[in-house]
């Protein structure tokens, strides 16, 4: 046989193979390669030691390592440098003596590592009268907490869910950043950047604050993750201060899921209902007369009525401007930078209490006064009759 | 107060959580995978014998495409990198003693349904050949590469892949020759 004759008949034979054997190709798929490069990328950052070890009992059905080095000629590993699993799908035939190829969850962010690390913060909602004071950027965070003045820290601990269904879990991690006595609660999700570093993927929720809609969560009560991806939240309405009853606000479950640019809400009511948690305080006052006095001074007695319309029971704080150089003798006032604040006894719901404050003044009393109420803790269902002016006049 | 009311809307039916922009560049990876995995897994299974193994072999070496992508893409033939990469896994130290073994347990083993008496005898035929000779059969009547392109990625002179097919091709066509004679005889 000349050579021309082997080349043909081995040529004519390979084809043949080739021919039958290309439809048993069963292409793994791309998605499957990407898989397996993001779960690699993960363990060699996050559990290198662990996986070197197991690595030098290469399982029989394991390769080298990705290849990333700069020479671009490709190489081969040594068996040293192999992964306990070529593919994060299960081969075709029965597993290696390791047993089945590693889980496609790779491992997410250790929660030590997010607690501790340096976290892509975005920036915080802005209120014109209380800058925040929690920092945003490139945040270094030490046990949960940001800064030296600890104005920015983590609530819990991170959660881990596969947000877009390819295997690999981010980490959802709930912030507080505080402004005054209350503050903002943000869920965000983290993810690990190619080159092992961490990034921002996407704000699932930020809380309002000194704010009350009735649509907008003001209170993060609790989140969950679910097994497809998507992030629950018990968000509540407002969030109470300054030692008030927590379970004043109410409470819903919304429901989060990541569309390709963002997080969007796709389950749960999107407003509140009206929360009969809370106060309802209007204010009345009579006339207003400073008389003078046999000694030179003005004195006077604003009588204030204030009734709680509300279905709980308040503890109102009257807010009272006066005209320049009055002031109140009343002994449960105190000033305030000019106006007083005098703290009130509780009012039952439904009813109303009525207060005299006697005023003095060495100068011309004539002038407006403006009386504001507010509950100390629980929120006012109705906040457009909190106020009433009164006109000082003299005599 | 707890409870879900208010305004209630129907949830986002049929959602499905979207996949996420890696900072990885895939940009043309998937059709790359597509064009070329069926082709290169074909030739690793005449190469080992083991179809599993192929399997294996050339979706690693994709993998490994994939970590280097944004640079591969730029090469005027990233196939021939992920080729290259395959065959060297094939041929790596530790993976080349499994193979070996592999490959002879594998000719008794039928990893797809009705394996040809050709491909039988032509697959056993490949077997006795050197893993060189083999590869530099499979690498130019299947890869289509050419004696220069073969021997630039086998790291020898051309002359050096010469023989090698002329040995592969003498040797291939004495078993597969004396396989079909021996079938006519019975």
């Amino acid at each position: 046989m000349s050579e021309f004759e082997r080349d043909d008949l081995v040529g004519a034979v390979l084809t043949d193979v080739s021919r039958e054997v290309s439809g048993h190709i069963r292409p793994l798929g791309a998605q499957a390669a990407v898989r397996t490069v993001r779960r690699r990328r993960r363990q060699r950052t996050v559990a290198g030691g662990v996986l070197a070890a197991a690595l030098i009992i290469a399982p029989l059905t394991g390769l080298a390592l990705a290849n990333n080095g700069p020479n671009p000629s490709p190489t081969v590993g040594t068996g040293t440098s192999t992964s306990p699993s070529m593919v994060d799908v299960p081969p075709q035939g029965s597993p290696g003596p390791s047993g089945p190829p590693a889980s496609s969850d790779a491992p997410a962010i250790p929660a030590s590592e997010l607690r501790n690390g340096t976290l892509p913060i975005a920036a915080w909602p802005t209120y014109p009268s209380t800058p925040t004071r929690c920092e945003t950027g490139q945040v270094k965070f030490t046990d949960g907490k940001a800064g030296s003045d600890e104005y920015l820290w983590m609530e819990g601990q991170p959660l881990q869910v596969d947000i877009d269904g390819d295997g690999g879990k981010e980490s959802v991690v709930h912030l507080y950043c505080r402004m005054a006595q209350t503050g903002y609660s943000r869920v965000v999700v983290f993810d690990r950047t190619a080159d092992g570093g961490i990034r921002n993927v996407g704000t699932v929720l930020t809380t309002v604050w000194a704010k009350d809609d009735g649509k907008e969560p003001a209170k993060i009560w609790e989140i969950q993750v679910t097994d497809n991806g998507q992030i629950r939240i018990d968000v509540g309405d407002y969030e109470v201060c300054c030692g008030g009853d927590p379970n004043l606000s109410q409470h819903q479950w919304r429901t989060y899921g990541w569309n390709g640019t963002g997080f969007v809400q796709i389950g749960g009511p999107w407003t509140f209902p009206p929360n009969l948690n809370r106060v309802e305080l209007s204010p009345t006052a009579g006339e207003l007369t400073m008389v003078r006095q046999p000694d030179g001074q003005w004195r006077g007695t604003l009588r204030v009525t204030v009734r709680n319309a509300g279905q709980l029971r308040a503890n109102p704080i009257l807010y009272v401007r006066l005209p320049a150089g009055i002031m109140t003798a009343s002994l449960d006032c105190a000033l305030l930078n000019g106006p007083a604040q005098c703290s009130l006894p509780a009012v039952e719901a439904g009813a109303s209490t009525t207060v005299d404050l006697v005023l003095t003044t060495t100068a011309n009393p004539a002038g407006q006064a403006e009386i504001r109420v507010y509950d100390n803790v629980a929120r006012d269902s109705k906040e457009d009759n909190n106020t009433v002016t009164v006109t000082v006049k003299a005599s | 107060m707890n409870g879900e009311v208010g305004d209630v809307r129907p949830a986002v039916s049929g959602w499905a959580p979207a996949r996420l922009e890696r900072a990885t560049d895939t940009v043309g990876f998937e059709e790359f995978y597509a064009a070329s995995f069926r082709g290169l897994a074909t030739q690793l299974y005449v190469y080992t014998g083991d179809l599993d193994l192929a399997h294996d072999l050339v979706q690693e070496a994709f993998c490994r495409a994939l970590s280097r992508w944004s640079k591969l893409v730029e090469y005027d033939d990233p196939t021939a990198w992920v080729r290259r990469v395959a065959f060297n896994l094939a041929n790596s130290r530790w993976r080349r003693a499994k193979t070996a073994v592999q490959y002879l347990l594998k000719q008794r083993v039928e990893h797809v349904e009705g394996p040809s008496p050709d491909r039988v005898t032509a697959v056993a035929a490949l077997a006795k050949l050197p893993d060189a000779q083999r590869r530099a059969v499979v690498l130019h009547y299947l890869g289509d590469l050419s004696v220069a392109d073969i021997a630039t990625q086998e790291g020898v002179a051309i002359g050096t892949v010469k023989s090698w097919l002329h040995r592969g091709r003498a040797a291939l066509a004495t078993h597969i020759g004396a396989e079909v004679k021996e079938g006519n005889d019975v």
